[in-house]
C-alpha cells in the first residue's frame, strides 16, 4: 500500500462495489437455494417435533448447540481485530478490520437461530426476555441460559453499533462517489446518503468520533471475553464430568478468537483475489494474523494439557473415567482429530514459509474451522455420552434434517457476507488513508488559544483546498498564529495532531457513555434483584438475590447502555442526526483533498489569503 | 567527573538502605523461626517467594513480550524492568530454602496423597527448582542476546516458559497446598496475577524516573487496568462455578476466605484494592499520565496484591487472620534484596538505544 494516493485507495475499495457479474449471482442463488432447504428442513423439524433428531438420552445437546457455540467463537476474531488490536495500536489490522467486523455480525446472527431451533417449539422462545409478565414467568437471572440471551443480544447491539460507525466515514466516501457518477436523485445516492447522516469530515466531527470510537473498542474489549466465557457457563456450570471445568472460560474464549481467525483467513484470501484488492490487503496482513492464531494455539494447547492433567491429579474417578474415554474411546478420534487441527496444524505457522504462502495459510485455515467444529461437538457429546452411572451412557448419531440444517447456517452465513462485499467497502478506507496522512504530518506546535470550530455562514470566510495533510495542518497554524481564531477543517481521514494543535478540548462523548455504563450496571442488578424480589423462587438452592451471578446481568448491562450512551453523544455532538452535508462542504473531502474554512472580517480576506498562500493550497473559495 | 561515576555516587544511599532493610528483614525473621508458631514463619517465606518471584520474574518477561508483540513503545523504560533479574539467585535460594524447610511446613511432606508420586516432596522440590532454574537461565539469554540488540526468538520463548512455570508453581506451592482442592485454572490465574503484579511494579519504577514520560505512563496504566480485569477475570472464573455448584471438595477454597469473617474482610479489601481498584482509581486518562498518581496507585495495588498472596496461603492452615513481624520482616527482607539487586545490576543490562528511543 506504501505507494497508493489518497484517491487509489478509495477508488480500489469503492470499485469493488460495483454491480456484480453472473458468476456472482449463481452464487448467490446457491447458497439461497441451501438456505431455503434448510428452512424446509427446520419446518419439518417443528411439524415432526424433536424426534427427527438424533437428540435421545442421555444426549439432549449436540449438533445444534455446537453450531450455536461454534458461530459465536467465529463472531470473536472480529472483535479482537477491531477493538482490542485498535487499543494496542496493531495498525496491520486495518486491512481486515471491516471484513472481520462484518463476519462477527453475521456470525452472530448465525448463532442467534441454533438456541430456537435447538428449542423445538419455537412459539416459546419469548418467555426468556424479561418483560413484566402477568403470568409471573419472569425469568430466572441465576440461569446460565439467561446470561446466554443477556449477553449474545448485547454482543450483537454492540458489534452492530461498532460497526456502522466505523462505517460512518466510508459511507460517505460512497454517497459522494454515486453523487458524482450517478447523480444526486440515483437510489444508491439517496441509499448512501441516507446512512451516512450527512457525515462530512469536518474537524469537529473527527473530533468526537475519534473519541467514540475509543470508548467502543474499551466497551466491546470486555464484552467479548464476557460472552464466550458465559457460553462455556452453560457447561460449566453443571455437574457433569468434562463440563464441569474453572478453566473453561478463558480456553472457551481462545478457542472462539482461534477459529475466528482461521475464517478471517477463509474468507479474505478469495475475498482480496475475487474484489481484486490486493493493492491493500497484502500477505503481510495475512501472516500477522497467521501469527496471531500460532498465539491463540499455545493458548489452546495448555488448556487441552491443563484439563487432561488436572482430570488426573483431581483423583475424581468419573472425571478421570471420562477422559479416559474422551482419548482413547470409541470418540477417541474426535479428540485427536481436534489436537490434531487445532494445535499441531496450526503450529506449522511458526515456520514463515507456511504464514507468507498463500495455499498453506488457507488450507490450515480450512483444518482450524473443522477441528474447532469438532472441538465444539466433541466438549458437548461425549461428557453426556459418558457420565455418571455405566448404565446410562449412550452415543448419538446427527440425522439429515440435523445435517443439511447445519449445512444451511454456512450457506446463510456466507450469503451474507457475498451481499456484504457488494453493498458495504470491503476494507476501511478512512484507517488506511489515515496511514498516508500520518507520514505527510510535520509537527508545527499548538495555537497559543482554543480555537473555535463553529463557523458563522453569515460572515465571511475562506475555504482552502490541499492535497497534503501536513499543508492543511501548515495553514491551520499560519492561521491561528495571524489571530483568526474561528475556523473549521474537512478531511476524509483523522487527524489526531489537528485536535492537539487547535487546543480543542476532549470530547465531551465521555460523559454519556460514562452516564450509560453506570446506568447500566444500577439497571443490570435492579432488573436481576427486582424479578428475584417478585417472585421470590428458591431454584437450585440459591437465594433468590444472589449477587455473584447478578454480577453478569450488571456487566452486560454496563457494556450495552454505555455503547448506546457513546452512540447518542456521538450523534448529538457530531451533529449526525441531520442528512445534509456541512455548508461549504466539497465532495472531495471524502476522497482525497483537505480543506480548512477560516471565518474572518471582510476587511481581512486579503490579509487570510495571504498567510494561506505560504502553505500552498491549490484552491482557495472566498465566501462572502 | 563522568555521568557514570555521579550515577554511581547517587545510588549509595540508596545501597546502604536496602541492604539494611534486608539485613533488618531477615534477622526479625530469622528469630520469628524459633518462636511458637515456626509452619507459620516458613509460610510467610512461600508468601514472599510467591509474591517476588512472580514480580521479578514478570518484569523481566514484559519487555520481551512487549516486543514479540513489536512494540516500542517501552523503549524509555525497559531497563527499569529488565533490572527484575536481580532478584534470579534470592528467588532460586528462597525455593531451596522452602525445600530443606518443607518438613516444618509442607503439607505433603512424607504424607500419602491419592496423586501419589507427584506430590512427593522432593519430586514437587526437585522439578520446580528445575523449571525455575530454566526461567531464570533463559532470561539470562535473553538478557545477554538483548545487550546484542537480539534477542527476539528467546524473547518470545521466554514469555511461554514464564506461562508454564509459573503455572507449575501455582499448581505446587499455592493449589497443593490443600492436596484436595484443585482447579485447572489455578496455574493460568498464578502467572496471569504475577504478570498483573509486575506490571504494577514497572509502573511504580517509571513513575519513580524522571526520564520515563507521560505517554509511557499512560501505557504502563493502561495496561495495568487491563491485567487487573484478567486477573479478575480469573478469579471471577474460579468464584461462580464453585459458588454456583457447591461440591465439597471445590467450596474448600471458597469458605475459608468467604464464610470467615475475618478472612472476609480481607476478602472485600482485596476486591476493593487489585481487582476493581485500577479501574476506578486510573479510569481518567489525567491519572495515568500523572507519575505521583499513577505511583501512588501502583504502590498501594501491590501492597494489596502481596496481601492477596497471602490471602492465597494462609486462610488453608489458619482461621485467625495474623498479619505480624513474621510475614512483614520477610516482606521488608526481600524488598530490600529486590531493591539491592536492581541498583547493582543496572550497569551489566543491556543499554538503552537513542535509534529506538527516538523512534518510540
Amino acid at each position: 500500500m506504501g505507494d497508493l494516493k489518497y484517491g487509489e485507495i478509495n477508488d480500489d475499495v469503492l470499485n469493488a462495489m460495483q454491480k456484480p457479474n453472473v458468476a456472482f449471482y449463481l452464487a448467490v442463488a446457491f447458497l439461497a437455494a441451501l438456505v431455503g432447504l434448510a428452512g424446509l428442513c427446520l419446518m419439518y423439524q417443528v411439524q415432526a417435533g424433536m424426534g427427527v433428531t438424533g437428540l435421545n438420552r442421555p444426549i439432549g445437546w449436540a449438533v445444534y448447540i455446537t453450531n450455536f457455540v461454534f458461530w459465536v467463537g467465529i463472531a470473536h476474531s472480529g472483535t479482537l481485530i477491531s477493538a482490542i488490536l485498535f487499543l494496542l495500536r496493531a495498525h496491520w489490522r486495518d486491512a481486515v478490520s471491516r471484513a472481520a467486523e462484518a463476519m462477527t455480525i453475521f456470525a452472530i446472527m448465525t448463532a442467534g437461530l441454533f438456541p430456537l431451533i435447538h428449542l423445538g417449539r419455537l412459539w416459546a422462545a419469548y418467555y426468556i426476555l424479561p418483560y413484566p409478565s402477568q403470568r409471573q414467568i419472569w425469568p430466572n437471572f441465576v440461569s446460565p441460559l439467561v446470561w446466554d440471551v443477556l449477553a449474545v443480544t448485547t454482543y450483537l447491539t454492540v458489534s452492530l453499533i461498532f460497526w456502522f460507525i466505523g462505517l460512518l466515514p466510508d459511507l460517505a466516501a460512497a454517497r459522494d462517489r454515486y453523487r458524482q457518477t450517478l447523480g444526486p436523485d440515483h437510489f444508491r445516492t439517496r441509499l448512501y446518503g441516507a446512512i451516512s447522516l450527512g457525515w462530512s469530515g469536518s474537524g469537529s466531527q473527527w473530533r468526537h468520533y475519534g473519541r467514540s470510537y475509543l470508548f467502543f473498542a474499551a466497551l466491546a474489549t470486555p464484552l467479548v471475553i464476557s460472552v464466550h466465557s458465559v457460553v462455556s457457563w452453560d457447561f460449566a456450570i453443571s455437574l457433569l464430568p468434562g463440563w464441569h471445568s474453572l478453566i473453561f472460560p478463558p480456553y472457551f474464549v481462545a478457542g472462539a478468537i482461534h477459529s475466528g481467525l482461521a475464517m478471517v483467513l477463509t474468507l479474505l484470501i478469495p475475498m482480496r483475489k475475487l474484489l481484486h484488492l490486493e493493492r491493500l490487503i497484502h500477505p503481510h496482513h495475512f501472516e500477522m494474523l497467521a501469527k496471531t492464531i500460532i498465539l491463540t494455539t499455545t493458548i489452546l494447547g495448555y488448556a487441552y494439557a491443563m484439563e487432561v492433567f488436572v482430570a488426573w491429579y483431581s483423583g475424581d474417578v468419573f472425571e478421570w473415567e471420562l477422559f479416559k474415554w474422551r482419548l482413547f474411546g470409541s470418540a477417541g478420534w474426535m479428540y485427536w482429530l481436534c489436537v490434531i487441527c487445532n494445535v499441531l496444524i496450526p503450529l506449522l505457522f511458526i515456520f514463515k514459509k507456511m504464514r507468507s504462502n498463500i495455499i498453506p495459510l488457507f488450507v490450515i485455515s480450512l483444518f482450524v474451522n473443522l477441528g474447532m467444529w469438532f472441538e465444539r461437538l466433541m466438549i458437548i457429546f461425549t461428557s453426556q455420552a459418558h457420565d455418571f452411572m455405566p448404565h446410562n451412557f449412550g452415543s448419538y448419531m446427527p440425522t439429515w434434517v440435523e445435517l443439511l440444517i447445519t449445512l444451511g447456517s454456512f450457506c446463510f452465513f456466507f450469503l451474507w457476507f457475498f451481499g456484504f462485499c457488494k453493498v458495504l467497502p470491503t476494507v476501511p478506507l478512512s484507517e488506511l488513508k489515515g496511514r498516508i496522512a500520518d507520514s505527510e504530518i510535520i509537527p508545527t506546535g499548538n495555537c497559543d488559544t482554543r480555537v473555535s470550530q463553529r463557523i458563522d455562514t453569515e460572515k465571511p470566510s475562506v475555504l482552502a483546498v490541499f492535497s497534503n495533510a501536513g499543508r492543511l495542518l501548515e495553514a491551520a497554524k499560519r492561521s491561528c498564529d495571524a489571530g483568526f481564531k474561528v475556523m473549521e477543517t474537512f478531511s476524509p481521514v483523522k487527524i489526531d495532531a489537528l485536535d492537539a494543535m487547535l487546543m480543542q478540548p476532549k470530547s465531551p462523548v465521555r460523559f454519556f457513555t460514562l452516564a450509560g455504563a453506570l446506568c447500566g450496571l444500577a439497571g443490570g442488578f435492579w432488573l436481576a434483584a427486582g424479578t428475584a424480589s417478585v417472585n421470590s423462587l428458591i431454584v437450585g438452592g440459591k437465594p433468590p438475590v444472589s449477587l455473584i451471578p447478578f454480577c453478569i446481568v450488571g456487566f452486560e448491562g454496563t457494556i450495552l447502555l454505555g455503547s448506546l450512551g457513546n452512540f447518542i453523544g456521538l450523534v448529538i455532538f457530531a451533529r449526525l442526526f441531520r442528512s445534509k452535508t456541512s455548508p461549504y462542504y466539497d465532495p472531495r473531502f471524502s476522497r482525497d483533498k483537505f480543506g480548512l474554512l477560516v471565518s474572518c472580517g471582510a476587511d481581512e480576506i486579503g490579509r487570510l489569503q495571504e498567510h494561506l498562500a505560504p502553505a500552498l493550497p491549490e484552491e482557495i473559495h472566498v465566501h462572502k | 567527573m563522568s555521568t557514570s561515576d555521579l550515577e554511581n555516587r547517587s545510588q549509595v544511599p540508596w545501597t546502604i538502605l536496602w541492604a539494611l532493610l534486608a539485613l533488618t528483614g531477615v534477622g526479625i525473621w530469622l528469630f520469628s523461626i524459633d518462636g511458637a508458631d515456626g509452619g507459620r514463619a516458613w509460610r510467610s517465606l512461600l508468601i514472599n517467594f510467591l509474591f517476588f518471584s512472580s514480580l521479578a520474574g514478570g518484569l523481566v518477561v514484559w519487555p520481551a513480550l512487549v516486543r514479540t508483540a513489536k512494540g516500542r513503545w517501552h523503549v524509555r523504560v525497559e531497563h527499569l524492568a529488565q533490572a527484575g533479574f536481580a532478584f534470579s539467585i534470592p528467588s532460586l535460594l528462597a525455593l531451596i530454602v522452602l525445600w530443606i524447610a518443607s518438613p516444618h511446613w509442607a503439607p505433603w511432606y512424607r504424607a500419602d496423597f491419592h496423586q501419589g508420586i507427584w506430590l512427593n516432596n522432593h519430586f514437587l522440590f526437585g522439578r520446580d527448582l528445575a523449571a525455575l532454574l530454566v526461567f531464570w537461565g533463559l532470561a539470562g539469554y535473553y538478557l545477554l542476546e538483548r545487550r546484542k540488540d537480539r534477542g527476539e526468538l528467546p524473547g518470545t520463548i521466554l514469555v511461554l516458559v514464564y506461562c508454564l512455570v509459573f503455572s507449575l508453581l501455582g499448581f505446587d506451592l499455592v493449589m497443593a497446598l490443600d492436596p484436595h482442592w484443585y482447579s485447572n485454572l489455578a496455574g493460568g490465574y498464578i502467572f496471569m496475577s504475577g504478570l498483573y503484579i509486575a506490571m504494577t511494579c514497572w509502573a511504580l519504577l517509571a513513575a519513580w524516573q524522571p526520564d520515563a514520560a507521560a505517554d509511557q505512563l499512560h501505557d504502563l496504566g493502561k495496561l495495568m487496568v487491563g491485567f487487573s480485569l484478567l486477573t479478575t477475570y480469573f478469579m471471577f472464573a474460579h468464584l461462580l462455578p464453585i459458588w454456583y455448584e457447591n461440591l465439597p471438595h471445590e467450596i474448600r477454597f471458597l469458605v475459608p476466605r468467604m464464610h470467615n469473617k475475618r478472612w472476609t474482610l480481607v476478602s472485600y479489601l482485596l476486591l476493593g484494592l487489585v481487582y476493581f481498584g485500577p479501574l476506578v482509581l486510573l479510569i481518567v486518562e489525567k491519572g495515568k499520565r500523572n507519575r505521583w498518581w499513577l505511583g501512588s496507585i501502583s504502590l498501594l495495588v501491590l501492597i494489596g496484591m502481596w496481601l492477596e498472596r497471602w490471602w492465597l496461603v494462609a486462610p488453608t492452615f489458619d482461621p485467625q487472620v495474623r498479619l505480624g513481624l513474621s510475614e512483614l520482616s520477610l516482606a521488608g527482607a526481600f524488598t530490600g534484596l529486590l531493591g539491592l539487586g536492581m541498583v547493582l545490576i543496572r550497569r551489566h543490562l543491556p543499554g538503552r538505544q537513542p535509534a529506538e528511543e527516538n523512534k518510540s
